[in-house]
This record gives C-alpha cells, structure tokens and sequence, in this order.
C-alpha cells in the first residue's frame, strides 16, 4: 500500500468493524473464521508480525483465535 | 442446405392450456388458443402471403395480403389478425383471394424500384416472396403513382442503412422498435400511399435520433429498406451457425450468419431462451474487432519490459514461459506462481486456467475479474440463500408486479433484459404495468423514459446502500409487513428475530437516517410499503450493490428483504444479480477463487480435495491462496512472481492503478493471453495471442445460470510463423503440456465432462444435451434432471433461509476539504468494460471519451463549462477529461464511465474494498474538479512507458 496502515491491518479490522454488531467476543471469533476461510496463509503469517506492534487489542484477539498450522480438514 | 433465415410464422407465439383445432386447406391442426389463423398454417406447413406481420411483434392487419376464406365467415378476413376457434374451417387459396392480393401486390410494386438484381435484399426478401407467391406477372398501374422512389438514402448509423426508396411502409420496423426494444425512436409520417418512416424528429437520422442502433427494426424490415451495411458488402450469407454473444451477461444467442470463413451479420436467435430474437448493438454489429488491425497473432517473448517485443514461434514461446515459470517455482516456492481466469472466456477455458494452477503451478493463487465485480454477490447469497447466484430465469420478469432496481442501470448494460423489463413495466394485453422503484445516485434512463415512469426514484447518496436497505427494512417489520408464513416455513426462525430486533430500533427509521442517506424519508417508506405489499416483488441489481466497502452486506441485506416478504422461490419474484460480463457467472462456477474447486467447494474440505486430487494425480494445497489485490500487493513484497492472465486487463480495469503498475512491474515473470497489446501487457514478458469467442468451441453461462454453447465459425487466427493457430483452451493446454503435465484434451467437450464429473451441480450437463436442448440452467442433477430455471423453489438450498443483520458502517473514503465531491462509475451501452473489444469499432460514434458528470450547481461553484477540460483529482491520483453539466446526478456527486485507458479513471480510485471479498470499492471515491488544459502529467508519463513498451521488433529473431 502507498500510504495508510498495511493492508492486512485494515482489511482485519474492516471485518472486525462489520461484525461487531454481534457483539465483540463473536466478532472476533468471526473474523478469525473469516481470515482462516480466505486468507492466504502469508497474509496470515504477516497479520500476526503485524499484531504485537499495531498497538490493537482486537488484531491481537483476532490473531489469538487464528488456528495456526495448516488447514484443518472438514 | 444453403442459407434459410429462421422460420417466421407472422405472429408471436401464445401460451395458453386450452388447445384448438381446426382445418387448413384440409389439413387439420391443433394449436394452443389465441394463436392466429396465419401462424396456425405456418405450423401446417403453409406460407400465406404477407408483408405487415412477423412473429416478433403483435399482428398489425394493414397490409391486406394475408387474406383467407373462413366457412361461414363473410368477406375475407386478415390471417394475421383472426384467431383460430374451434371447427374452423379456412382456405387459403381461391381464385377470389388470387385476384385480390395480386391487386394489393400492384400497388405496392408501382412505388417499388424494380432493380431486384443488384439488391442488397436480392433472393433474401419477403416483398420478392410475396411477388412470387401471388403469381404477380403485371403492374397495370405503371409505376408513375412512386411516392418513394428518389428519396435520399440515410448512411448515418455505422451498421446499417435506410434506403426509403425501398420502403413499403408496413412499419414492422416502428412496432419493433416499441414493442421489442422499447425506445420508440421511429415514427409513421402521412397517411397511405404518401406516409414515410422517420426516425426521431423531421430533421434528425439515424445517427442524432433517440435510436439506440439495436437492429431489432432491420430485422424485421421485408425488403432491403433497413439493411446491415455488412450485407450490402458482402452479399447474402451462405450458411448458419448458432452460438452465444461475447459480451454481457444477458447472453443473447445468436445465428451467425457466414459466407466462407467471414462473417455476414449476426441475427438474434428466435430460439434464445435469454433474448428471444432480440439483441442489442453490441452482440449483433460490434464484432469488427475480431479482425481489427491491432490484433496481434503472433506469440512474443522479452527478457525484459524495456526490450522490444520478440515475434516466435508457439514453441519458442511455450518453451520460454515454461522454463521461466519452473524457474521461478524452484527459487521461490509454488506460491509466488498464480493466474487470473477470464470472464471473457468460456467455462472449459477458466477451469483449465484454474486447474493449470492448482494442479500444474501447484498454488491457489487463481482468481478471476469478477473479484472486481461480483465477488459479493457470491458471498453475500451463498450466506443467506446456500447458493452463489441469481435465484430466477430473465422471463420471470413478466410475472413480477413491482420491480426494484438498485444499483444497476440495465438500459445501458444490460440492454436485452432491460427490453424485456420495459415491456412488463408497460403492461400489456390489459394487464397493467408492473410498478418500478430505482435506488441509485444517478438518474437512470429507465427512471423516465417512453411510456415508464418509476413509481419511486431514491437517489441515496453513494455508499449508503445499506443504510436506504436497512430502513426499508425497518418500515417492513415495525409497519407489520413482514411476510410470517413464509419467514416460520422456510427461514431460520432465531436469526429472524435478531434480525428483527436490530431493523426495528429507531435509530434505523428512515427519519434517523435520513441524514446519511439523503433520501427523503417519506419516499423510503412508501417504496418499502410498495415493495412489501405490491404483489410478486422482484429485486434486480448490479455493480452499484457489490463494488463498495459493504458489497458483501448490501447483497444480504436485499437477501433479507425478499426473504421478510416472502418474495422467494416461485417465478415473479426473487433476487437477480445482473452480471457484467459474459461469463462472470461461468467462471466462478468453474472454481477461478483461491479458495474453492469448482461448483464453490471450499478448498479446506478434504474429501472434495480427494475427488479432484484422484481425478488430476496431484496433491492439492489445502490452503486458500491470494485474491488479485493480494498477489498485487505480495509482488510489491517479493513473495509473488508470476502471473498467467488470460482476457483480463488488470492494469485498466482494476482499482489504484500506479499501485497494478509496481505490483505487475515487480514480477519476474508476467503473461498475458489476450487479443491485444492490452495495457497490462506493458508489462508483460510473454504475450500469447487469443482467439475470439467465433473461433472456438465451449460454452458460457449468463446471469440466469444458463449454459449456452459457443461454436467455431472460423480458424483461430493467431496463427504463428509455421501457420499454427490455437484457440484459448488450447493454448493453455500446450503451456501446460510445456510445463510436462500430459494433458491430452481434443475438444471442449471432454473438459465438460470432467467438470461434470467432479461438480454435483454440473452432473447433467453434456454438450449432446446442450446441443439437442439449446441451454441448460444450472443446477443440472439427479434432482433437478431437466436444470433450474427457478431456485429455492421448495425450500432454500442452505435448508433454512438465513437472516443476516448487516449493520450500516460508513466508508472510510470520505469527503472533506481537499476533496469535497463523491465520484462513483458506471458503463454506457455502446462501450463494454474496458472498451477493448467495442473501442475497435464502429460504436465509437456514440462515445469518443469517457466524460465526467457533474450537476450544475457544482459546475458553477467552480467555474466549469459543459464540454470544458477538468482536472478530476483524489488522494490516489489525478486525471483529465471532458464535463458533462447534468441534473441526472446530484449536487455533491460527480459521475464517470471507465472505457478508455487515455483517461484512466482507476488512476483516482482507491485501495479501499469490500470487507468481505475484497471486491474494490470503484462506486466511492472523494475527489476535486476543477479547471484544466489538458492531460495530467501520469498520463503523459503512461503514454510515454506504454509506447516504449509496446515496441516490437521488425526484423523477426533468428
Ligand atoms: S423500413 Fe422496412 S420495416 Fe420499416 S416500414 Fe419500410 S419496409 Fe417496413
Ligand atoms: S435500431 Fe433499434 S432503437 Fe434504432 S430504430 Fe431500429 S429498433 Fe429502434
Ligand atoms: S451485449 Fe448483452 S444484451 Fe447485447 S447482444 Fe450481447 S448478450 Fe445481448
Ligand atoms: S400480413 Fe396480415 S394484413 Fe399484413
């Protein structure tokens, strides 16, 4: 991105925004469904850098609910 | 054999469950009643003499040719106008009637120019037929009585021409253009033998009148009157071959009509399930472009982007691409290699892209345009509804009773449906006219035009989709309208009620967000009342709905709506996706997202995994892999270097263009597969020539889920120095033949198969079935052996419909200072997508440039004059072209089509995008206008990278 915060922060927490209306803890459950459904796993990989030093609670939540390794089978 | 045009039995076909029958010349028939006695005997095999009547329009009876006998009927009536009743008993041929139309037939030939061998029409037209037919062999009326004889031939519209001269004033042509097109362009001027056929007002042509250059009126000319150009060229065609238009998703068929190898015109099929014989001017004249002069046929390969192109071989190039691309794989791992399917090309196309990069390249780092265009709706009714499509067939329109459009503009792009809407909208027969409400910015042409006017227009302001829905939400559950039966019977009951609650709070009035959304709140509630009580209650959209940050939200929330009124799973109703191009659908049912096989299996589901790991002998990566923004933004990183992309043009049509540029800049290795030196190709090292959609085999599938056959007319013409040409699933084959894959495919046919075989959805789906039916909807399966031309019909597919509660979260693309105005974008009829095909021909006449909107009061706060060049500038980036003063946008909005790369509108928009798919937000971007005297310098910069870049080499190598 040229400019702005890089974009694995804001499209987390542009997700997190439009489930918040669940309330926070399904929220974030949510999003790190979301992110685990559609995320390539270096963005995945780069989110979690991204967590410690974004200073956000919610990316921190979020990553926490990630399952990490590689998919899990259905 | 030779060329037939379709059969036209004189009057349209009806519908009814009570049959009649009766005897023709002593044949006897049985017909459905309301059929009129002439199309009775053309059904017998007959051929009454006619002029006035065609099977596309109402019958007329003013021509007086078509006369019949009936027993017991005095006179002689007018077959085209006379219903069959039961025990009729009808001649067709008497001394009395012979006399009679020899007569008419006269008239009509002592004001008709006699030069019936150097005709355009000549052995191709029904006034010669019905000459014949009569036995005419004398004009006692010489032929001084001409009216029309040296009147001044109309050359104005670049396809076809209108020769008075010619003309028998039967005003087919007038009916056509009300009845099946809907724009009432042409007029009937005098009265008998003096009245003429004019288009628009006295002074105007073709050209300057409201005509929108479908054609539906050459089609029904009898004679040589209206006529293709093409025709009067090259003489009358040969043979016919069926196939499906290349353009937009309403996926009109068509016959091709050929002499030899080249093209003559294409007629609209009669038999089209989508078009029903109509056609607009794209599919039936734009198709120039197949042999333009700026095609390129000939594979090229560069070390680097600065070089000059090299002209080579298939092989040479094969072998260039392979060894890069394995390259690349051994340095750098299997997932810095990826490839974008085309919605531009067909289903057995897009899956062997998908399947070249999951099975050959060994990553999911596939996508496909419709990432930019659709990709909401697949989530948003996958979500709610269990499926990731549009839920009726086009012909469901005419049993809606009220129409919501919301975010699309149909008379401009999706022009064939927007006919067939316009007719419901007009009501016929008696029956009334559907009612129409419009949500959207601008001021659509459908919100006014001849004989419609929308019971409601919302002109809400951009990016507040989800906000207008949700308070019309709210006035459906507080004023008690919901639908209760059908939300207990078929929908999640809890999510219903959460649902409920969270609409029913009064900050979702319509008064409260009257604020954000600036629609007026009483307008809002009684569209929503309207909707909610208005009968049969269908929904259509378009780009306007998916290309924002809350794309995923909006398509659920009208989801929602039309599940709270009950307004799912019976014809009449539904909610319908308009898909831009024309296999969108097509190609993300084949699989083209990073994270699902084909028929939308997630890619994390390992027994779906197993089926394709079984069939294909690879093991697939269980991980989803990058969406187009993503690989742009992973290029820029380093971590994604390769990029096969066939028909796409990302550089001009996807969102931020200087951040495509670095991200296509950064890769080693950048393919394009295309017709053209697109402008992605400025930055490619491999170019592989295309084919055109009439030089191959294949299918693709329109908004309505209907498979439609594509059939070859001609060779591939990238035909390489040894005279080897490929079409596009060839091509992609012999690359992945060069990366050693073994693939050893004859015909489309067999890729068919294999989707079949590995898609539940597809299991009924063959090209004998699709030849012997025509078109084949989706799902095609044990339980739905005949296709679907209507889903969720006895329960949703998911099991119970889900309610989502999508909460309104502004944009962060905002309007201040800097930038006070909000752009959103668009496209207009004659122009398709990025212009690549329709720029290359002739319909550059009714769109030079892309032209900025912008409503009066703006333009004078700023000083702008209509036509005047402006500077459009956002945060990202800064453009020039030509103002258009309008009231058809609101103050504070400004408006832009996006198909030429000199203007380069996505130079302004931004990286923001849908939450859920990344489905860029072109529909909201802030911007200042103001004075300007000329192009910026980035588009001086980019003509001047895009010369160098598209140098090729005049001496071929070697
Ligand atoms: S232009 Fe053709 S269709 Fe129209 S009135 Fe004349 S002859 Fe009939
Ligand atoms: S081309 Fe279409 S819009 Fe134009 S006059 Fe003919 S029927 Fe009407
Ligand atoms: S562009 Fe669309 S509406 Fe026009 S002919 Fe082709 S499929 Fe039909
Ligand atoms: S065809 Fe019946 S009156 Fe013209």
């Amino acid at each position: 991105m040229s400019e702005g915060q890089p974009a694995e922060l804001r499209m987390a927490t542009q997700i997190a925004r439009n489930l918040a209306v669940l309330g926070e803890k399904a929220a974030v459950q949510r999003t790190a469904e979301h992110i685990k459904a559609y995320w390539d796993p270096r963005m995945i990989a780069r989110l979690r850098d991204l967590a410690p030093v974004s200073g956000s609670d919610l990316i921190a939540a979020i990553v926490a609910e990630i399952p990490s390794g590689r998919s899990h089978e259905t | 054999m030779g060329y037939e045009p379709q059969i036209d039995h004189g009057t349209p076909a009806v519908a009814s469950d009570t049959a009649v029958s009766l005897t023709i010349d002593g044949r006897s028939i049985t017909v459905p009643a309301g059929t009129s006695v002439m199309r009775a005997a053309s059904l017998a095999g007959g051929a009454i003499p006619r002029l006035c009547a065609t099977d596309n329009v109402a019958a007329y009876g003013s021509c007086r040719m078509c006369l019949v006998e009936v027993d017991g009927v005095r006179g002689t009536p007018a077959s085209c106008t006379t219903l069959v009743s039961e025990g009729m008993v009808v001649r067709t041929q008497t001394p009395r009637l012979e006399k009679l139309r020899r007569g008419v037939m006269e008239l009509y030939i002592s004001d008709h120019p006699l030069d019936c061998l150097t005709c355009s029409a000549n052995n191709d037209c029904e006034l010669q037929d019905a000459a014949a037919q009569v036995g005419l062999r004398d004009v006692r009326y010489g032929y001084d009585g001409a009216h029309h004889l040296d009147a001044p031939l109309d050359e104005s519209n670049p396809y076809f021409a209108f020769d008075a001269a010619k003309c028998i004033v039967c005003s087919r042509c007038v009916r056509s253009c009300d009845e099946v097109q809907g724009t009432l362009a042409l007029t009937v001027d005098g009265r008998g033998f003096a009245s003429a056929i004019g288009a628009g007002q006295s002074a105007d042509d073709f050209l300057s009148s409201d005509c929108v250059s479908c054609g539906a009126c050459v089609q029904a000319c009898p004679t040589a009157a209206l006529m293709e150009k093409s025709v009067i060229e090259i003489g009358k065609p040969e043979r016919t071959v069926v196939t499906t238009c290349a353009y937009c998703g309403v996926g009109c068929t068509f016959r091709a009509e050929m002499r030899g190898e080249q093209l003559v015109r294409m007629v609209p099929w009669k038999d089209g399930k989508a078009n029903h014989g109509h056609s607009c001017v794209k599919g039936r004249f734009a198709w120039g472009y197949a042999n333009h002069a700026d095609r390129i046929t000939n594979p090229m390969i560069r070390e680097r982007i600065d070089e000059p192109w090299r002209a080579v071989s298939w092989d040479e190039a094969l072998a260039f691409t392979a060894a890069r691309l394995s390259a690349i794989k051994a340095q750098y791992g299997a997932r810095a290699l990826g490839g974008i399917t085309s919605s531009r090309c067909t289903n057995e196309e897009a899956y062997l892209v998908q399947k070249l990069v999951r099975a050959g390249f060994g990553s999911n780092n596939v996508d496909t345009c419709a990432r930019v265009c659709h990709s909401p709706t697949g989530y948003g009714l996958r979500t709610t509804f269990g499926t990731s499509a549009g839920t009726q067939d086009f012909d469901s329109v005419m049993d809606a009773d009220v129409v919501l459009v919301i975010g699309a503009n149909p008379t401009d792009a999706h022009p064939v449906f927007a006919s067939r809407l316009k007719q419901r909208l007009r009501g016929k027969n008696g029956k009334a006219g559907a009612k129409l409400i419009v949500i959207d910015p601008r001021r659509i042409d459908l919100v006014r035009s001849p004989h419609i006017a929308a019971a409601h227009h919302l002109a809400l302001q951009p990016g507040t989709n989800v906000a207008v829905l949700t308070a019309m939400a709210h006035v459906i559950v507080t004023e008690g309208l919901v639908d209760d039966a059908f939300v207990r019977e078929r929908c999640d009951v809890d999510a219903f009620e959460d649902w409920a609650r969270f609409v029913a709070d009064p900050r979702h009035s319509p008064e409260v967000l009257e604020a954000v959304t600036r629609v007026p709140a009483a307008d809002l509630r009684a569209a929503a009342r309207l909707y909610a009580t208005g009968g049969n209650g269908a929904i259509y959209y378009g780009l306007g709905v998916t290309e924002h940050s809350q794309g995923s939200s909006t398509v659920m929330a009208i989801a929602n709506l039309a599940m709270a009124t009950g307004n799912v799973g019976r014809r009449g109703v539904g909610v319908n996706p308009l898909r831009g191009q024309n296999n969108v659908q097509g190609s993300c049912d084949m699989g083209s997202f990073p994270h699902e096989l084909s028929g939308y299996r997630h890619i994390s589901d390992g027994n779906t995994r197993a089926l394709f790991e079984r069939e294909w002998g690879v093991s697939l990566d269980p991980d989803p892999g990058l969406r187009i923004p993503n690989m742009l933004d992973a290029a820029v990183d380093g971590s994604f270097r390769a990029i096969y992309i066939q028909g796409e043009d990302i550089l001009q049509s996807d969102p931020d263009t200087r951040h495509v540029a670095a991200g296509l800049a950064a890769m080693d290795c950048v393919i394009v597969h295309d017709l053209f030196l697109n402008e992605t190709a400025n930055y490619a090292h491999v170019f592989l020539p295309g084919s055109t959609f009439l030089e191959k085999d294949g299918t693709f599938t329109n908004a309505e889920r209907r498979i439609q056959p594509v059939r070859k007319v001609m060779d591939p013409a990238n035909r390489d120095g040894e005279g080897r040409g490929m079409a596009d699933w060839e091509v992609t084959q012999a690359l992945a033949n060069a990366m050693g894959l073994g693939w050893s495919y004859t015909h489309p046919r067999e890729i068919m198969d294999e989707i079949a075989r590995l898609t539940p959805s597809f299991a009924g789906v063959n090209y004998a079935r699709l030849d012997a039916e025509g078109s084949l909807q989706w799902p095609v399966n044990a339980e739905h052996p005949d296709g679907s031309p209507i889903m969720h019909e006895a329960g949703f597919v998911r099991g119970k419909g889900l309610f989502v509660v999508t909460d309104y979260v502004p944009t962060d693309e905002k309007t201040g200072p800097r930038f006070p105005l909000l752009l959103t974008t668009g496209r207009i009829l004659s122009q398709y997508n990025v212009g690549a095909q329709t720029r290359r021909t002739a319909n550059g006449v009714w769109h030079k440039e892309d032209v900025l909107e912008m409503h009066p009061t703006d333009a004078e706060n700023r000083g702008l004059a209509d036509g005047g060049w402006v500077r459009l500038a956002s945060r990202k980036g800064e453009t020039t072209l030509r103002l258009k003063v309008t009231d058809r946008v609101a103050p504070g909005v400004v408006y832009t089509t996006f198909h030429h790369p000199e203007t380069q509108a996505n130079v302004v928009t931004t990286e923001f995008s849908d939450w859920a798919t990344n489905c860029p937000e072109y529909k909201v971007t802030a911007v200042q206008v103001g004075a300007s005297n000329g192009p910026t310098e980035w588009q001086r910069d980019y003509d001047a990278q895009a010369r160098t870049a598209r140098r090729i080499a005049a001496e071929p190598a070697e």
